[in-house]
């Protein structure tokens, strides 16, 4: 026989049922455009029915059910899509990042246009044409002193602008990483509630929709793979080593390195070793900072001291109205102030280095003609060495190409007067110096007896600049060098102050022995406006006019690409939050429909209670008992 | 079929309206500064083409200006021939006059006052300075006067007049480009424009065993020659003929001394850095500037037009009409046979300068249009492109606006 209340029992389990659920619908629909929300769905069930099979059942028609009950409040979400969600927002960081910053480098070019510094480097050289039709005329000198300082000029904002672009990815470095470890102990501390929570057996399920939108945000910063195996345990992982172990977080640091300009690297918290980020906002800040505006600085630097070294090589060797040769038109600032490059690296009182940037063989050679040896020329690489070789049916230009083309940290080139000269690069390896002529060694005699560069024919001739006065192993006579620059020519190059001071110091001719230069004699100011159009190695580029066109397509070529894959990568992640959006988001409809449902389940239960109430009164009031 | 929620139509309409603002912005931009650049992304290579081009333009324009520079100062040069030639017309006439025989020696006298007063406008006429006020016949010395006269009595004659022109101007030609790697002279050194016959240097040294001790360079007029240590007399003279110099060198048959002569009319002025030309008895080791440093056992031939008139006013004088016939007579001719010739040269220099501004004219038109389909925005496409943009945009915030507009709640009471 069962109990005479249990009717009305029923009718408040499932009054407070349908209330739970009510409540539930109230709470996504008030929380329908909260970020990162999961609608959540209460699960009904029903009371266990009396009665259970044992020895002492009642005899009589079994089960009796006991209404409903809420069994769980659940999240509906897919965790797979959550999952691909995570692995794409570190490229969507990446990118985002990326594209903001390139962006920023562009826009330093002023290409195409006329305020770049492509166009006033054509004015400077314009101004060396008047200056040969007019060498006379000391408004022409004036002219080449003005172009020449606003040219300096825009070599000098875009460096400045390069420079501030690095210090902000340097700084966003920084920021980035405490950032990422706001988050790293957010999400810690969610983990240690959702374990409580857990334990008891409930759902924790905002706290979980929170978890999950830091995870993303925090996979926007750096690329991490997400564990759930452990219920208790949920940790995530960067490369394979943990950032969060459930409660146990391993936080980053920003870790100032001395020998990269006091840039930061990231690093692990406890160890202090490094951490390479493959994708994620950090990542492309510090592709961008080591790389990308690394390389723009660097061209920038190859453009300026090349064109720097080409202009004075040819002053120098011109005379002036006042009778000086030998006068620097742009003001050089040497990595070392020691004629001979001589440089004491280790700093023990010797010298023990040799840093040039130049060195020019004393012979005239002609560029069609078949120099008829035979041998192997050896040239630094950014690692190692590579040979070049020559044969004697090669001319001259031919040899020359073949070392441009080795790959080597050396360009040749022959100047105005045919000179083999070889200079420089910007070297890959940051262990190297950059614009140090590091090794030359050829096996046959072009280089030595051809060219006048060197004085002796394979190893024993050889020059390297990991020695006091490499410059012993050029030939004396009319072979040149000229000393490496101070670290990024572009941020302090400078025109002379004797010439801006008086332009009649600049020279436009070029007079014999010691004799005053002809007043009308250009030739000097003509060799300078050649340097334009003739190939004179501009790091890796022929010319001035490659090396323009071809910097100009690289960063836009990088431009555009951030660009595209930004906005796919983007399309990408709509798409996802868009599907996950469908499985999750709140429709108002839908949770109205619901609202419905359970209110008339909510008024069906009351009726029930009223109609077991009634019963009730008739048994107790109207039995006449 | 897939679930909608209430949230996803705002947010796909948030992601196509930022996208399409942005596509909108980039048309507006190029629109607004006519530019398909206005990011250097918007496309790479036609930046790349266009730094190019733009630098090609910029040069052209200063080459249109380098020819438009000489062939002022090739004018002014040409007007000064020109007043050189009607003077020398004249001097010619008076010359084949004065070789008649008809006239007696006062006759003479006072065509040579007549010749006096030419001679001292010729030098005017060669000493002429362009409207910057450089001297245009003194090779790359434009800020002094080219020749410099010498004044002195003269037999027969009152008073002082020109006795000598020396030419104080440079060999060297200042070159202008005109195009990449394409160079011409932009002046005329008076010793050749002004100059009447072949200059020749006969030596009395006896060369046949001299061997160079050092290494050392030769300069005529302007123009370097290398000789090494060990060349002998035959080197030497084979390095010269082989140079781009108008001088032709040989060997006297009979005494085995060196001969240059020059192959067009115009000065020789020989330097060295070494001994060699002083050994062979070509230079003085007096160390003076040409052409004043001929040694003195060495006989200089062949003189300039000045000197030819000098000497057709002194035959005046001294009435010897068998020289004023003969050898003047012949000197006037070769003097301005060689001018009227150097104005050709100057005539043909300027139809060459013409012909090349014609193609850097072509040049230039062709880049800036190559220039302009690369970077200049096709007006037409733009708007077209950014009305369906504005057309799309409206739509879709029509669409919006009516996203909502039922909803269940409009029918539960």
């Amino acid at each position: 026989m069962g109990s005479t209340f249990a009717g009305i029992e029923l009718g408040k389990r499932s009054l407070n049922a349908n209330t739970v659920a009510l409540t539930t619908i109230g709470h996504n629909l008030s929380n329908a455009s909260t970020d990162g929300y999961s609608r959540q769905r209460v699960k009904l069930g029903t009371v266990s029915p009396l009665t259970d099979p044992s020895m002492v059942r009642p005899e009589r028609a079994g089960q009796i059910g006991q209404g409903v009950e809420v069994s769980s409040i659940e999240r509906i979400k897919d965790n797979l899509l959550e999952n691909r969600l995570i692995s794409n927002a570190d490229d969507v960081g990446f990118w985002k990042t990326k594209d903001s910053y390139l962006y920023m480098a562009e826009k330093v070019y002023n290409e195409v246009g006329d305020s770049s510094v492509r166009s006033q480097l054509d004015g400077f050289w314009e101004s060396w044409q008047e200056l040969s039709i007019n060498p006379e005329l000391a408004a022409s000198k004036q002219v080449v002193v003005k172009r020449g300082e606003t040219l300096l000029d825009s070599v000098k904002t875009r460096f400045t602008g390069l420079k501030e672009i690095q210090t902000m990815v340097d700084d966003d470095v920084k920021v980035t990483v405490e950032q990422v470890n706001g988050l790293l102990n957010n999400i810690k501390d969610l983990n240690e509630q959702i374990v409580k929570v857990e334990a008891m057996g409930d759902n924790p399920n905002d706290l979980l929709d929170r978890r999950d939108l830091l995870v993303t945000e925090l996979a926007g910063n750096i690329d991490i793979t997400v564990d759930n195996r452990d219920p208790d345990e949920f940790s995530v992982h960067t490369k394979g080593m943990h950032l969060i172990q459930g409660g146990v977080v391993t936080e980053l640091k920003a870790e100032p390195n001395k020998n990269k300009e006091g840039f930061s690297d990231i690093t692990w918290g406890y160890n202090g070793t490094k951490v390479e980020p493959k994708s994620g906002k950090l990542a492309a800040l510090v592709e961008l900072r080591d790389v990308d505006i690394r390389e723009e600085i660097g061209q920038l630097d190859t453009m300026t001291v090349n064109f720097m070294d080409m202009v004075n090589e040819v002053h120098r060797e011109s005379t002036n109205p006042l009778g000086e040769t030998g006068v620097d038109f742009f003001t050089e600032n040497h990595f070392i102030n020691n004629l001979s490059g001589n440089y004491d690296s280790t700093g023990d009182g010797n010298y023990d280095s040799s840093y040039l940037f130049r060195i020019r063989g004393g012979n005239e050679l002609e560029a069609k003609e078949q120099a008829g040896l035979q041998g192997t020329i050896t040239l630094p690489m950014a690692k190692g060495s590579t040979d070049v070789q020559y044969f004697p049916t090669d001319t001259v230009d031919d040899i020359v190409n073949r070392i441009n083309n080795s790959g080597s940290e050396l360009t040749a080139s022959l100047n105005r007067n045919g000179q083999l000269t070889f200079k420089a690069t910007q070297s890959d390896n940051p262990e190297n110096p950059d614009f140090v002529v590091r090794s030359l060694e050829d096996s046959g005699e072009f280089l030595v007896g051809y060219a006048g560069l060197l004085n002796k024919s394979g190893a024993a001739g050889a020059y390297n600049w990991q020695q006091a006065d490499a410059v012993l192993a050029l030939q004396g006579g009319n072979s040149d060098f000229s000393v490496a620059p101070l670290a990024n020519p572009s941020g302090w190059v400078e025109i002379n102050s004797r010439i801006i001071a008086d332009p009649n110091v600049i020279a436009a001719g070029v007079a014999k022995d010691g004799k005053d230069v002809n007043s009308g004699d250009g030739r000097a100011a003509l060799a300078i406006a050649g340097l334009r159009n003739n190939n004179v190695m501009i790091g890796k580029h022929k010319s001035f006019d490659d090396y323009f066109a071809s910097t100009t397509a690289e960063i836009a070529l990088k431009g555009e690409q951030a660009g595209q894959t930004v906005e796919s990568k983007q399309l990408i992640m709509d798409d996802l939050v868009s599907m996950q959006q469908s499985v999750s988001g709140v429709n108002m409809d839908e949770e109205m429909a619901e609202m419905i449902k359970f209110q008339h389940g909510y008024n069906a239960a009351a009726k029930f209670v009223a109609q077991m109430d009634e019963m009730l009164d008739t048994i107790i009031n109207r039995m006449g008992v | 079929m897939r679930r909608i929620s209430t949230n996803m139509p705002t947010q796909d309409f948030r992601n196509s309206m930022n996208l399409r603002n942005d596509r909108l912005n980039t048309i507006k931009t190029g629109i607004s500064s006519q530019s398909k650049i206005s990011d250097l992304r918007n496309d790479p290579i036609a930046a790349a083409h266009s730094t190019r081009l733009k630098s090609n333009i910029r040069h052209i324009e200063r080459y249109d200006r380098n020819i438009a520079n000489t062939q002022a100062k090739y004018a002014v040069a040409e007007g000064y021939m020109s007043s050189g030639i009607d003077i020398m017309q004249r001097l010619k006439e008076l010359n084949v006059q004065a070789s008649q025989g008809t006239y007696n020696k006062d006759d003479l006298k006072i065509i040579a006052s007549e010749v006096d007063q030419l001679l001292g406008e010729l030098v005017a006429v060669a000493n002429g300075r362009d409207s910057d006020g450089s001297t245009i016949f003194s090779g790359e010395k434009s800020n002094i006067q080219p020749f410099e006269t010498l004044m002195g009595h003269v037999e027969g004659k009152d008073g002082v007049s020109i006795t000598e022109v020396n030419y104080v101007g440079s060999l060297s030609k200042n070159r202008v480009e005109i195009s990449e790697g394409s160079y011409v002279k932009e002046n005329f050194p008076g010793n050749e424009v002004f100059w009447a016959e072949n200059q020749s240097v006969y030596t009395d040294v006896d060369a046949s065993s001299y061997i160079v001790k050092n290494d050392s360079n030769i300069n005529i007029n302007g123009i370097d020659i290398g000789i090494t240590e060990g060349d002998n007399i035959h080197t030497i003279i084979e390095k010269i003929n082989k140079s781009d110099v108008a001088v032709k060198a040989s060997l006297d048959p009979v005494y085995n001394s060196l001969v240059l002569k020059t192959t067009s009319p115009h000065q020789l002025m020989i330097e060295d850095s070494g001994n060699s030309m002083e050994s062979l008895g070509v230079l003085a080791p007096n160390n003076l500037e040409p052409p004043n440093n001929y040694s003195s056992s060495a006989r200089v031939s062949g003189g300039s037009l000045f000197d030819a008139v000098i000497s057709f006013r002194d035959n005046l004088l001294k009435g010897d009409v068998d020289a004023i016939g003969s050898q003047n007579l012949g000197q006037m001719e070769l003097a301005f046979n060689n001018i009227v010739t150097t104005q050709a040269e100057l005539g043909s220099l300027d139809e060459r300068l013409n012909l090349r501004s014609d193609t850097l004219a072509l040049n230039r038109e062709n880049y800036t249009n190559f220039d302009s389909t690369l970077t200049d925005i096709d007006m037409t496409e733009a708007i077209v492109e950014m009305n369906m943009l504005e057309f799309a945009q409206k739509a879709s915030f029509s669409v919006a606006g009516k996203m909502f507009k039922t909803s269940l709640m409009d029918f539960l009471r």
